[in-house]
């Protein structure tokens, strides 16, 4: 038991990066804004969302309260959006904790029992989990405490209930990751799980939101009201995973019954993570261990005979663009975040358009088609083609991605404007297949002019470059090299959120030019020729920042 | 071939001097090993030739050109190979030696003529065409190795390149040390590895605190200190 909480005090450190912060703030004590900056977003992302969501609880909890039944509706939303969403994305957090971390190879080696390495990586995963579990459960138990005027069991049981949520979820999760890890060895194929896997969740995802677009669509008289729709939620949902309703019950019902349900949630959960460890001692090091070495495959090279074919002298612009596409296609999660946004937009775009009655979409062709709409066209398909190619973290991240290889591109004879513009025209290839599906789209489905439409391409492109051009400067002042697990050079990074940021900023100057200018009723291609001098004025001074700016900042930045 | 003068580098808003008035020539064709305890300052110095670091005061040139105002050119008769092979794990070895290249701009003879001979030398070979995150820690200092050299520049700067070599490899970068000198360029080594000096360096230099506290031919360091081991020598000014 001493060796589970000091394993667990030893990967909550590295996990929040305790020591790292500490040695920040009392010797380094140079860098103090950044975790200030992190943690003040986050409050603020988290607090905003907080808001809404209470809002929304609240009117739910009163409009049932003005009923005078069913107030513990909103505990039991809650409980079940956490576990949902805990099952869901505990799977590749568990995967990724249990079999990909790179400390494993040194716990393995210690003398600890398999079930302490995973136990201890449980409960780091779960409190992890709770950044977002809390946020989703605290305001219904609040709301419907207070509003119930709970007394003191309420609020104890309400505590256990809210931190033990994220166990079952998880311990399905473990489950079916350390069984699927014992029979398949799919380390061999990571990279490809980890992508096909992403693929799934989005797909899922996507799924989950166009069977409820149809239902509403189809089953509009069922769902009358709110109440309606929640209770068959839970009703439905609720029957086939129980233990929210359990949790639920625990909190909402009376005396013994009320008891009962907190013991038999409480026995579940902590059965399960006891089954967990048992289980993980008996097989977890099979799974992990099986095909350590299955991916040193050598594809041997006939360097000799075919040496023209593998060596080919390209320019180094050519080999920096090169050597970013390589990077980004086989880094799963930068790939994730490079690409799945460009695809993602057109397929929830023709979603959308199936799940709608047939007659609407003939509607939005005739709209498109009537010559005195071109106008309104154009600009929704310029705004689209724009937002398509800034949906990712391309530019925003392109330096931070280097992370400690970053030294080479210090070295190499390179100056800092090529290493850069491979960059830009990288990030600007992946804009451009966002612009272009939308091209194909507007073209193939509205019919749009095949003259027009090279010129909304070209405004595209243009808009896409101010804004890998902001996120390239974002990415350049202050570049997140300093990372151990890929996804904290995209996920955990801050650029990618202010480049979006600032492509908001950009789209919503053009959004407001193009608006003013279709209100004054002024010719198409006056809005076209203005949105165009935008553009360049913006890109001249711009690339001349970029260009001064990658050079002192390659120069000053020190590995 | 390699010219620093009046080195200085500091950490922590100045309170740790890393690197302090630092003074030193290495000659073409000349080996020149530079010894120091953990923390003495070795790393610090060989990333501010290479130009990861950047110096407070002080400049360092190489084959005359100042690596700060004239640093492409300076780049271009460097190679480097750190003590840590952190590379593109995603990249086939092949492709690495490529990328490297491409951007030295050796052309496709002189490169292919390099690659199978580095490969060779190496054993890599038949692991080129694997991703570089497949390679042992050796097989990556090997890589990294190859793509440093690829270019054949007049100056090496080596950072413990014999870390993670096995004897072999080892064995076999020290003869390519000693011919490339041979050839009148120079070699600027990092070491713990104290008979490798003894043996394979024409001057060697110690450093610690930041300081340099010895410079000269072991000959020349045995008389200065009246010890007869290096390793007698270098306990002695770094206690």
């Amino acid at each position: 038991m001493r060796m589970l909480l000091k394993l667990i005090r030893l990967n909550l450190n590295v996990n929040f990066g305790i020591s790292v912060l500490k040695y920040r703030f009392t010797k380094e004590k140079k860098k103090l804004w950044e975790p200030l900056l992190v943690i003040l977003s986050a409050a603020m992302g988290i607090g905003t969302l907080l808001f809404f969501f209470s809002i929304f609880m609240f009117g739910s909890f009163y409009m049932f309260r003005q009923n005078g039944q069913g107030e513990e509706i909103i505990l039991a939303v809650s409980f079940l959006g956490a576990q949902f969403f805990l099952l869901f994305f505990g799977i590749f957090h568990i995967l990724s904790a249990f079999y990909f971390s790179k400390d494993m190879n040194f716990l393995v080696a210690l003398p600890i029992k398999p079930y302490q390495i995973l136990g201890s990586k449980f409960i780091t995963i779960m409190v992890n989990e709770y950044l977002i579990a809390l946020p989703l459960m605290i305001p219904a138990l609040f709301i419907y405490g207070i509003g119930m005027n709970a007394g003191v069991f309420y609020w104890l049981k309400g505590i256990i209930c809210v931190l033990m949520v994220p166990v079952i979820p998880l311990a399905i999760s473990s489950f079916l990751v350390i069984l699927l890890m014992r029979f398949i060895n799919i380390k061999r194929s990571k990279d490809v799980i980890v992508v096909v896997m992403s693929f799934v969740g989005l797909f899922v995802g996507l799924g989950i939101n166009f069977y409820f677009q149809r239902m509403m669509n189809g089953e509009k008289a069922n769902f009358d009201s709110i109440i309606q729709a929640q209770q068959w939620l839970i009703g439905t949902i609720g029957r086939r995973f129980p233990p929210s309703i359990w949790a639920t019950y625990a909190l909402s019902k009376q005396g013994l019954e009320a008891l009962g349900y907190f013991l038999l949630f409480v026995a579940v959960s902590s059965l399960l993570f006891a089954v967990l460890l048992w289980t993980g001692n008996k097989v977890f090091y099979k799974g992990l261990l099986s095909g350590e070495d299955a991916s040193r495959k050598t594809k041997a090279l006939s360097l000799e005979k075919d040496g023209d074919k593998y060596m080919k002298a390209l320019s180094p612009l050519s080999a920096l663009f090169w050597r970013e596409w390589k990077l980004l296609l086989r880094t799963p999660v930068f790939m994730m975040n490079g690409l799945a946004g460009i695809i993602m937009m057109p397929v929830m775009a023709v979603m959308t358009a199936v799940v709608q009655e047939e007659s609407s979409i003939d509607k939005v062709v005739s709209f498109a088609g009537d010559p005195q709409n071109t106008v309104y066209v154009g600009l929704g398909g310029l705004a689209l083609m724009i937002l398509a190619s800034s949906m990712n973290i391309v530019s925003s991240t392109a330096v931070s991605r280097e992370g400690q290889t970053f030294w080479i591109s210090k070295v190499i004879p390179v100056s800092p404007r090529l290493q850069v513009m491979a960059k830009l025209i990288h990030g600007l290839v992946i804009s451009f297949i966002g612009i272009l599906i939308i091209g194909i789209i507007m073209a193939a489905v509205l019919k749009y002019s095949l003259v027009k439409l090279p010129i909304l391409i070209i405004l595209a492109i243009m808009g896409a470059l101010v804004i890998i051009i902001l996120d390239l400067i974002i990415d350049l002042i202050h570049p997140k090299l300093d990372w151990t697990n890929p996804h904290e050079a995209v996920k955990t990074n801050l650029n990618g959120l202010f480049g979006l940021i600032a492509a908001m900023l950009f789209m919503g100057v053009e959004s407001v030019i193009a608006v003013s200018m279709v209100l004054m009723k002024l010719p198409e291609f006056s809005i076209y020729s203005a949105l165009f001098m935008l553009d360049a004025v913006i890109l001249v001074p711009g690339f001349i920042t970029l260009t001064g700016l990658s050079a002192r900042r390659y120069k000053n930045i020190e590995m | 071939m390699l010219q620093i003068d009046n080195l200085s580098k500091s950490y922590s808003k100045g309170n740790v001097k890393a690197v302090d008035g630092l003074n030193l020539h290495v000659k073409p064709g000349e080996i020149f090993g530079f010894l120091g305890p953990n923390g003495a300052g070795k790393t610090t110095t060989i990333k501010m030739i290479v130009g990861l670091l950047n110096p407070d005061s002080g400049n360092i040139r190489i084959n005359s050109f100042d690596n700060r105002s004239q640093s492409l050119d300076a780049k271009r008769r460097i190679g480097y190979v750190p003590d840590n092979p952190d590379v593109y794990e995603k990249l086939t070895g092949l492709e690495y030696l490529n990328f490297m290249a491409d951007v030295y701009g050796v052309d496709k003879n002189e490169r292919r003529e390099r690659i199978v001979y580095f490969l060779d030398m190496f054993g890599l070979t038949d692991a080129a065409g694997s991703i570089i995150k497949s390679y042992s820690h050796g097989m990556k200092q090997k890589i990294v190795l190859t793509g440093a050299l690829i270019h054949n520049p007049d100056l090496w700067v080596l950072d413990e390149p014999m870390v993670g070599l096995d004897p072999k490899s080892a064995h076999l970068l020290k003869e390519l040390m000693r011919k490339h000198c041979d050839k009148g360029s120079a070699v600027f080594f990092s070491t713990h590895v104290l008979e490798v000096a003894e043996r394979l360096c024409d001057r060697i230099g110690i450093i610690n605190k930041g300081k340099l506290v010895a410079i000269g031919t072991l000959d020349e360091l045995k008389k200065g200190d009246n010890a007869d081991t290096l390793e007698n020598i270098f306990l002695e000014l770094t206690e």
